[in-house]
Formats: structure tokens, C-alpha cells, sequence
């Protein structure tokens, strides 16, 4: 996969998430997409290949967020390699009708997971590190988090076509080098 | 496959690292590195920002088409109601310049005001936290108050980068100020619950307040200038511990709406 344009999808979902959604969704139902593309990445390409587009996205996802640099980034990482770990048992990107509804129940987990241990890491910062991180909002299971959860889903199905574009063209550009060649 | 695979090994060297990263930052060395991001990211934030507030309208708007002829009804007769008061207005506004002579009430006009564009929402802020595009060289500083256009309190400046500032709502969970209702002159604090929400809290037992009251920045501890508005008073209540009294605030502002606001910078 080419590195630019990459960079520039990587790029414009961290813009949608930080400037475009806050237009279109209440604040408690703004979807996490930066997240959603994370889970994407690590079922299809597994964790080690785009580790380092999982921690740009942590990166600049933070620079949006009252968090310390890094937070989401390691947050991010953690989920990476457990979805990894995961996928190696139960191969969800080789199951065909099943695919979508296991995607969207591990983006549902990991987001879950990412807004909780989210909570958990910013009371370590501001005990631990006397961080002057701000207090964080209770986690609530209700109908806004569900809705948030949705359309995170419905943004992760989005970004996996994208991916799914971006791979099919560098497959047929290697095979048509390889052809040439 | 051993436990320190290659995979893994690199999953504990990255994890380090990012642990390392956290704790650097907590010594307040992000701040540089997020003001450098939030420089190159600021014009893009922006532009996206704008477009997509002005498409959000444009929904808005075709949503709200059939109820516009209810609403022209309703605004020609406040109209007409507006009209009469405006004349009654005007002798009051003599009065007004007399009374904030005496009660030290800042008028809009003398503050000295940076004018900003929302640019970014923090994602996990539950709408409190936004991002606008005017930083330290601009003359923003840390806990400046920040107003709308109609001299309504929304917020302080938390955070500050070179070209771009964080502001958190009054709605915030964290969000202090010391108010004061206008016509008794009760005092009290005005903080933001989780969500949207707004209170006022301290009221002694003993004051007398009343649903609608006007709650305005007391300007105690010289953080805020006095005479900002906060909102009006609504239900009121006792605190837990019923030491206390304690009220909503609605303010007049769309929190979830905001697009230009105006820092502070001197009052």
C-alpha cells in the first residue's frame, strides 16, 4: 500500500472526527471513526503491518482531546493487539456472511473497551502523573452510547471499503508490474 | 510460538514507548508538540470546520421548512410587542449607564476581544471542549473568560497553543464561577454537570430566590469581569446535604451551536 495516500486518509478521518462531526451529531453520539479505522486495519492487515498508522491516528486523534500525547495511542495499540490475537483464533476476515456482524461486534467491544479503559488511564494520569488532565465524564450504557456505537459501526464499514479500494489497487498495480516485468 | 515473539516483542517495545510518551507529556512537554500539530492542522480544522457548520444548517433549515409560517406568525407579534418595549427601553438604557456607574458592571464595549473561530470539538469532551483558532500570539491566555457576541458567558480558555486555544464550556463537569443573581444579589457558584447541563450551588438557606432570576458573573477572585450573563434561574432545589440551596441555570445559548466566540483579553 502506498504510504502518501494513506497518509492523506489517515488525515481526513482525523479532520472529520475532530472539525465535521461535531456539526451533524450531538456531542454524546458523535462516532468514534478514528477507532473504527483502527479495527479495520488490525482485522485486515493484523497488527504489526500498520502499527505505525495505528499510532499516527493515536497521535493526532490526541491532539484534538484534552488527553496527555500518546494516551490514545497506546489505547489504541492495546486494542490493535488483542483484535490481533483474536483474529488469529477466529479469522474473521475470511468469514464471508458472518464478516459484518463480527466486525461490527468488535468495534462495538473496542469501543466499549476504549471509552472505559479511556476513564481508567485518565484517573492513572491525574493521581499518578499529578497530570492536570481534566475529569472525565462516568461511562453510561445507555441510549446515546448506544447510538454512538451505530454509527461508529456504520463509519468502520465505510473506512473498510476504503481500505478494501486502497488494497485492491496495489494488488492489480503489483501484478500489472509484475506482468511488465 | 514463544511468548517473546517478534510480534510481541514489538508490541511490549511500542507499548513502552507510548508509556514513556504519556509520562513525558504529563511534565508538560505535549504542549509543544500538540502546538506544532494544531498549527499545520489549524487552517484544515477551519475550512473543514466552516463547511460543515454551514451543511448542518442548510439541514437544518430544510427541516425546519414547515414550521416557518407558525414561526412568522409568532415573530410578527413579538414584533409588535418588541416595539412598544424598545421605546421603554430607551429611557431605561439612561438609567442603565447611571447604575453601572454605581454597581461596576463591565460594559461589553470596554472589554478588549479576540475574536475566534470554533475549529474542533474534542471528541471526548461530551461537547464542552472545543478547539478555536487563536492562540498565544494572538495575547490568549490561560482561564481568559470566553463570551458571545451578546456578552453571554460560555466559557474559559483552558489550554493554549501558539495558534490555536482549548476552550471548556461553563457546562463542563469541571467548570467553576462565581455568580450572582442580579436583582437580590444572592451569590453563589455556577457549575457545569455532566452533559449540557448548568447549576447554581451554595446558596444559602437563607436567601430568597426565584424561578427566571438573571445570574450574572459576580467577578469574586478577579477571574471573570463582573456583569457577564450566565443564564436564568430555573428549578430550584436543596443539596444533598440541604446546607445549601442549589438551581439550574438555563442559559440562552446553543452550546452544541457554537461557531464564533470572543476571548476576553482584558477587562
Amino acid at each position: 500500500m502506498k504510504n502518501f495516500p494513506f497518509f492523506i486518509f489517515t488525515s481526513i478521518l482525523v479532520i472529520l472526527q475532530l472539525s465535521v462531526l461535531g456539526a451533524f451529531f450531538s456531542p454524546l453520539r458523535i462516532p468514534n471513526i478514528i477507532l473504527a479505522f483502527v479495527v479495520c486495519l488490525a482485522i485486515r492487515k493484523g497488527f504489526e503491518n500498520h502499527l505505525g498508522w495505528i499510532i499516527l491516528a493515536g497521535i493526532l486523534f490526541d491532539i484534538g482531546t484534552s488527553r496527555l500525547l500518546g494516551s490514545s495511542a497506546l489505547l489504541f495499540v492495546l486494542l490493535a493487539f488483542g483484535i490481533d490475537k483474536l483474529n488469529a483464533v477466529s479469522n474473521i476476515q475470511s468469514r464471508r456472511l458472518l464478516f459484518y456482524p463480527s466486525f461490527a461486534l468488535v468495534i462495538a467491544i473496542s469501543l466499549f473497551l476504549f471509552d472505559w479503559a479511556g476513564i481508567g488511564l485518565w484517573s492513572v494520569e491525574k493521581y499518578f502523573l499529578s497530570a492536570k488532565v481534566v475529569l472525565a465524564a462516568p461511562l453510561r450504557l445507555n441510549a446515546d452510547f448506544f447510538w454512538k456505537t451505530t454509527f461508529t459501526v456504520l463509519g468502520g464499514y465505510v473506512a473498510h471499503y476504503f481500505l478494501k479500494k486502497f488494497q485492491t489497487n496495489d494488488s492489480q498495480k503489483l501484478f500489472q508490474q509484475k506482468a511488465a516485468g | 510460538m514463544t511468548f517473546l515473539s517478534r510480534k510481541n516483542k514489538k508490541f511490549l517495545f511500542v507499548v513502552i514507548l507510548l508509556i514513556v510518551v504519556v509520562f513525558v507529556s504529563s511534565r508538560g512537554a505535549d504542549n509543544p508538540v500538540k502546538g506544532v500539530l494544531l498549527t499545520i492542522a489549524s487552517p484544515f480544522l477551519k475550512t473543514f470546520r466552516i463547511f460543515s457548520g454551514g451543511v448542518a444548517g442548510l439541514f437544518d433549515f430544510l427541516g425546519s421548512i414547515g414550521n416557518l409560517k407558525n414561526e412568522n406568525e409568532k415573530l410578527t407579534k413579538e414584533n409588535q410587542k418588541l416595539l412598544s418595549e424598545n421605546t421603554r427601553l430607551k429611557e431605561i438604557e439612561k438609567e442603565n449607564e447611571i447604575l453601572r456607574e454605581e454597581t461596576k458592571l463591565a460594559p461589553k464595549e470596554k472589554f478588549d476581544l479576540e475574536a475566534s473561530f470554533i475549529i474542533a470539538q474534542d471528541p471526548e469532551g461530551q461537547g464542552n471542549r472545543y478547539l478555536i483558532d487563536k492562540g498565544k500570539n494572538s495575547g490568549i491566555g490561560e482561564n481568559m473568560p470566553v463570551i458571545v457576541s451578546s456578552g453571554i458567558l460560555v466559557g474559559k480558555v483552558s489550554e493554549v497553543f501558539p495558534n490555536a486555544s482549548r476552550i471548556s464550556l461553563i457546562t463542563d463537569q469541571n467548570s467553576v464561577v462565581n455568580a450572582e443573581i442580579t436583582d437580590s444579589g444572592v451569590k453563589g457558584i455556577a457549575k457545569g454537570t455532566f452533559g449540557l447541563g448548568l447549576m447554581l450551588d451554595m446558596i444559602s438557606q437563607a436567601d430568597v430566590i426565584n424561578e427566571g432570576d438573571k445570574v450574572i458573573t459576580s467577578g469574586l477572585g478577579k477571574e471573570m469581569p463582573r456583569g457577564l450573563l450566565v443564564g436564568k434561574i430555573g428549578q430550584i432545589s436543596q443539596s444533598p446535604d440541604r446546607l445549601f440551596q442549589q438551581t439550574t441555570i438555563i442559559s440562552p445559548v446553543d452550546f452544541s451551536d457554537l461557531r464564533i466566540v470572543f476571548v476576553v483579553k482584558k477587562w
